[in-house]
């Protein structure tokens, strides 16, 4: 284990593991998906038009999204492993594999931050939240544009570079308690084909034979023998969003699909318990790129916009705009709030707080690799700060789910018995433990990057992170402390 | 093999997608009110009263009255009462608002000749 130290391997574990490596183990997960996902478009267009009552909006916005944190805090990246957007990958792999690569200009994260606010802004603007039909075609969109990306480029475009949903859980699954990783380094180092990122699969059989290893008990190793490498319709593609399994050190761009697993000749990949959020405390494991330190940093600010969309505030701030600066309808409204909400303030917080800090610390380092080393440790407040508001929405009517399901079938809904909820003040104060908590592991990470960063500087180069960081926490606190309010944004116009 | 399945799957459930449609619509002959107990209405328990005419305005007493209060934002548990028992043609009974924010109330009358009507109330629920 070259960068896990971890002896549990998920994967052993009987039958599970065995499903999950096999052949068809993610199109087992991705069957029921596809199948749901179709049962909530259906409801969407043709069902009620109240949200309440309605799968489309139920399933994803109250389910999907309380059950995803709370996998990404146990498990791991629990639903791009299942994901039915992908299923053509799966299913068809000639499909995948012709094609040109993604242009070169676009490989980073730039579009994912563009497309996270433009979720954001949409769900906002077009109260997706309380419309059955858009968020059908919203689902109907996933499948469109993740089936027409996987055929246009070779890798898996959608998942790494555009999708969403896929962006949020590959940043928070940083936290996750598991991780890809290899057996044996040294298998790796002698491997011909790495397949675990080319794949396995061909149109045709091919046969190749490689001389590989043969390992000693201590890992050494003084002799070979043959091995036949087999290349199939049958094969797995290798990973399609091109990391490298002895490589990995971070879930980053990992959608747990598991493929370098089955595509290792070798069985030396698999997926291990690791520390939670480890990769945040190794320097080494993210690339220091402007794109990503902003991604992770944006995500924090649009959880506390997204939530301040649900508080008295705003209403009183769109009134305020209406009255002072004469706006004329919500759109441009939406616009500047969640631009300078999202966007703009991130963006100059980050670089105020990075030369500050710099200047404390009176450093050598660049604006860019100060923020690169101090962007992880907006993981954990950034994920508190979601967790508390998704897990909010999914614990006042955890259940609520099957009545809707039942009407979807033509019953009457049985809304006593799954009326289940969890008190509003538990709720919060479960809010209020998981911000602090979040805020504290990210006052950990923010220590150790200054005192790696400055050594004996540390505290000054500190400090304006510490700050922002509190600010941002204290930010959340004080919204989710305000009550919520479930209402549409259009009532100001009439 | 796999799409002729999907496809058969798919055909399966536009058929069992088949919610049966409220049964009660419009009834010109019946008219619902609902009156709510407060000035402002907040979160917090209160109390709801519904009232039945006829045609011709006259109350209708021993109708069956159930009202349903739901959130047009997805995530809430509607609120369900029902009431069996009303005197000179008002129905009343205890109601809770779960939450701020838009609410409406669909009130369901069966006559006890078995006629209905359903009527919808909007409501914008605040904060205490
Ligand atoms: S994980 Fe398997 S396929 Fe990938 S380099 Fe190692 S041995 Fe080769
Ligand atoms: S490393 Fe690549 S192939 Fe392996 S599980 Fe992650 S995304 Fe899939
Ligand atoms: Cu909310």
């Amino acid at each position: 284990m070259a960068y896990l130290n971890s002896a549990v391997d998920v994967l052993q574990v009987p039958v599970i593991g065995r499903i999950l490596r096999g052949r068809w183990g993610r199109l087992i997960l991705q069957v029921p998906l596809v199948i749901f996902a179709v049962v909530l478009v259906i409801d969407g267009l043709t069902g009620p038009v109240e949200a309440s009552r309605n799968l489309a909006t139920v399933a994803p916005w109250v389910h999907y999204r309380g059950l995803v944190v709370l996998a990404l805090l146990l498990a791991g990246n629990l639903f791009c492993m299942a994901c039915p957007f992908t299923v053509p990958r799966t299913l068809a792999k000639h499909l995948s594999i012709r094609g040109k690569r993604f242009p070169k200009i676009l490989r980073n994260k730039w579009i994912a931050i563009l497309s996270l606010f433009t979720l954001f802004f949409l769900y906002e603007w077009l109260d997706l939240w309380a419309s059955p039909a858009l968020t059908a075609w919203l689902i109907v969109a996933y499948f469109v544009a993740s089936f027409v990306m996987e055929a246009a480029f070779t890798e898996s475009a959608f998942c790494k570079y555009v999708c969403p949903l896929g962006t949020f859980n590959f940043v928070y699954s940083s936290v996750s308690p598991t991780q890809i990783g290899v057996k044996n380094p040294a298998m790796c180092a002698a491997c011909v084909g790495k397949e675990c990122v080319n794949g396995s699969y061909a149109p045709q059989v091919a046969i190749r034979i490689d001389q590989i290893p043969v390992f000693n008990a201590d890992g050494s190793s003084n002799s070979t023998q043959p091995k036949e490498i087999r290349y199939s319709p049958a094969g797995t593609l290798g990973c399609g969003t091109e990391l490298f399994a002895p490589q990995i050190k971070s879930n980053l761009d990992c959608t747990f699909c598991l493929d370098c697993v089955r595509a290792c000749p070798h069985d030396n990949a698999s997926l291990f318990i690791r520390q939670p959020g480890r990769e945040l405390t190794q320097p080494e494991s993210w690339a220091k790129r402007w794109d990503l330190s902003l991604l992770v940093i944006c995500l924090a600010f649009m959880g506390v916009t997204n939530a301040f969309g649900m508080v008295p505030p705003i209403y009183e701030l769109q009134a305020w705009m209406i009255r002072n600066l004469g706006f004329q309808n919500e759109l441009p409204m939406l616009v500047i709030i969640f631009g300078v909400g999202n966007l703009l303030l991130p963006l100059v917080a980050t670089v105020i707080t990075a030369g500050l800090s710099k200047v404390f610390a009176d450093s050598d380092f660049s604006v860019r690799e100060i923020t690169a080393a101090f962007a992880p440790a907006f993981v954990p407040v950034g994920f508190a700060i979601w967790f508390a508001h998704y897990s909010f929405h999914f614990l006042i009517a955890p259940f609520s789910i099957f009545p809707v399901f039942q009407e979807f079938l033509g019953q009457s809904g049985n809304w006593a018995a799954f009326s289940g909820a969890v008190d509003l003040q538990v709720i919060g104060l479960l809010q209020m433990v998981v911000l602090v908590g979040g805020f504290l592991w990210s006052m950990v990470l923010a220590q150790r990057a200054a005192l790696r960063l400055y050594q004996r500087a540390g505290l000054p180069g500190l400090l304006p992170w510490a700050l922002l960081l509190l600010l941002l926490m204290l930010a959340a606190l004080n919204i989710f402390s305000m009550p919520m309010e479930m209402r549409g944004t259009n009532f100001l116009f009439g | 093999m796999l799409l002729r399945l999907f496809m058969l799957m798919l055909i399966g459930l536009m058929a069992a997608g088949c919610r049966q449609d409220a049964p009660a619509t419009d009834n010109p002959n019946i008219q619902i009110e609902l009156i709510v107990n407060s000035e402002r209405i907040v979160v917090g328990e209160t109390l709801l009263f519904v009232q039945v005419y006829d045609a011709e305005d006259n109350l209708i007493d021993g109708a069956k009255v159930n009202i349903r209060g739901d959130m047009s934002h997805a995530g809430m548990t509607p609120v369900i009462r029902d009431i069996e028992t009303g005197r000179d043609g008002q129905y009343e009974t205890s109601f809770e608002w779960t939450m701020a924010g838009d609410w409406f109330i669909d009130v369901t009358v069966t006559l006890p000749d078995g006629t209905q009507d359903k009527e919808r109330f909007e409501y914008v629920v605040g904060v205490p």
